[in-house]
């Protein structure tokens, strides 16, 4: 589901960047948000867990939280939220021409993409990986059976890209039916017209549990194919706003192995343990050094919970999707989420 | 007349100096923010298979032969879509002049049917009978040796790499001779139906045309 087509954002990039004169560049990101009154969140335009908006156009997920965190450390509420839904192929170009302040939006961090768009990623927010889902009835049970299957993709995706590179790395030949809507090809698959599909894992999980007629009838397969580190973007040319960003992702996680919860922030605040007094703004000011008072951390949790609440509520056992913590538990207990210092 | 020619060579270059400022101006711009931009990306190797092309296409070929493999895919399906169409309508314009009232209601039918309703259902349409109506590819309609009609579509004897090959049942595909995908029976069939039925039409306002006798 991750788009990479450069006609588009560069077309609009050239229309928006020859019209404005040179804007300033550094520093301003923060000041037009508190002007303003409002973070401007890019999310996706739909994918649960991650930024769903519901029957009452709240959005929810793991991206859409990520927001409100930010909101409420810098404005001090999390609902001053301007939510854009963005498309894969508009994302880059709403970030570059300043129409969002943040991108948010399960957006794989790759080499290309953070030197070649003109952006920075903040930090990883969920490590994803690509995989397979067939139907059992196929009697596969490893992606090194899927010789000559065809395998239903999302055009113009890394998705498409990585399939084609396991295919040459393995040896092993598949052939890819392109769809360019998610929909159109979640269809054909149902419908039997390709003998795989493929996707980032998360997103499969989803599939095989919400959209699947039967999910007894259809198994992921254990290959993780690629790396999809998911995070935050910002625009290049603000280092302070990027250092916000940056560390209020690390606040998030950081809280979750300094044990502050969003029901605790406040009792909390008499503990004896200084990193948490420091996190909480009753020690040292973390605040100052980020433009920011000293309880935007608190504030922070306050609104959202630290990282493993967000993702029990939206991605966890609390959730359709009921995804494990794999890589994205904390670094103490087996994962890769690790927070720099809080200090 | 020489004021004139000068004047408008002047306007000329001054919608080319505009051009060019606009151009320098979004280059100057793009790489201030770091963002790449260019078409040198057409020599890179693309990265991603196709799913169909009349040539042979790698992911380690360049991002222009992709390209290509893309405008043969369109003459691949114009090129027997307009026979097919004028074949088809031709057929259907003798039928609507037929003296027997069946084969002249039949054909009107068809013809009217197909002309009043949109293109894209019919693409859809068709993509719907073969991919939902269709049996699996293990399970596929067999009706003589070599021919194989399934989801995956159309398998059929053909010259391949090895002379004249059968195509036999193998994994999870069919192996050998060619294959017609949904994908582009679907187009082909919904193309040139929808283009028969308005040259059905020209045929028959062309002969009512012409002066009896």
């Amino acid at each position: 589901m991750l788009n990479m087509r450069r006609f588009i954002p560069l077309l609009a990039a050239t229309a928006a960047l020859s019209l404005v004169s040179a804007p300033a560049l550094a520093g301003k990101t923060l000041d037009a948000i508190k002007s303003r009154g409002q973070l401007s969140c890019g999310v996706s335009t739909g994918v649960i867990g991650f930024s769903s908006a519901d029957s009452q156009g709240n959005w929810k997920g793991l991206d859409a939280d990520l927001c409100r965190a930010l909101a409420a450390a810098v404005l001090g509420n999390p609902d001053k939220v301007r939510w854009v839904p963005l498309s894969s192929q508009q994302r880059f170009t709403a970030l570059q021409s300043g129409e969002v302040d943040v991108l948010s939006r399960n957006t794989t961090w790759s080499l290309t993409r953070d030197a070649g768009q003109g952006l920075h990623f903040a930090g990883v927010a969920y490590y994803d990986g690509q995989g397979f889902l067939v139907a059992k009835k196929t009697r596969v049970t490893s992606a090194r059976q899927l010789k000559n299957a065809e395998v239903c993709v999302q055009s113009g995706t890394t998705t498409e890209k990585n399939l084609a590179d396991y295919s040459r790395a393995q040896g092993i030949k598949m052939k890819p039916v392109v769809f360019d809507k998610f929909e159109a090809s979640l269809k054909a698959f149902f419908s039997g017209r390709c003998q795989a599909y493929t996707t980032d894992a998360s997103a499969l999980a989803f599939i095989r549990a919400k959209e699947a007629p039967n999910p007894d009838d259809y198994l992921i397969l254990p290959e993780i194919i690629s790396k999809e580190p998911l995070g935050p973007a910002v625009r290049r040319g603000d280092d302070e706003w990027f250092a916000i960003v940056k560390w209020t992702l690390n606040a998030l996680i950081e809280a979750e192995e300094l044990g502050i919860t969003q029901a605790r922030v406040d009792s909390l605040k008499s503990s004896p343990d200084p990193a948490v007094q420091r996190f909480l703004g009753v020690g040292e000011d973390l605040g100052k050094s980020l433009g920011l008072d000293r309880e935007w951390a608190a504030r922070a949790i306050k609104a959202v919970g630290h990282y493993g609440e967000i993702f029990e509520r939206h991605l966890g056992a609390a959730s359709p999707l009921k995804l494990q913590r794999g890589l994205n538990a904390q670094w103490n207990k087996g994962g890769l989420m690790y927070a720099q210092p809080l200090r | 007349m020489r004021r004139a020619a000068l004047v408008q060579g002047l306007v000329l270059a001054l919608i080319a100096l505009l051009l060019w400022l606009l151009a320098d101006t979004t280059a100057s711009h793009l790489a201030q923010r770091g963002i790449r931009s260019g078409f040198d990306f057409l020599l890179e190797p693309a990265g991603f298979a196709l799913g169909e092309s009349p040539m042979a296409f790698e992911p380690a070929d360049a991002t222009w032969r992709a390209f290509l493999a893309g405008l043969l895919n369109t003459l691949r399906v114009a090129l027997p879509g307009a026979l097919l169409a004028v074949l088809l309508g031709i057929l259907l314009g003798f039928g609507r002049l037929s003296d027997n009232p069946a084969a002249r209601s039949l054909c009107g039918t068809v013809v009217e049917g197909i002309r009043n309703l949109p293109l894209l259902l019919h693409l859809l349409a068709w993509y719907f009978i073969l991919t939902d109506l269709l049996p699996t590819t293990e399970a596929a309609f067999h009706p003589a040796p070599g021919l194989y009609l399934s989801k995956s579509g159309l398998a059929l004897p053909w010259w391949g790499d090895t002379g004249w090959e059968i195509p036999e049942p193998a994994g999870f595909g069919i192996e050998g001779g060619a294959r017609l995908t949904p994908e582009y029976l679907a187009l082909l069939i919904g193309l040139s139906s929808y283009a028969a039925a308005y040259i059905t039409e020209t045929l028959r306002g062309a002969i009512g045309a012409l002066p009896p006798g």
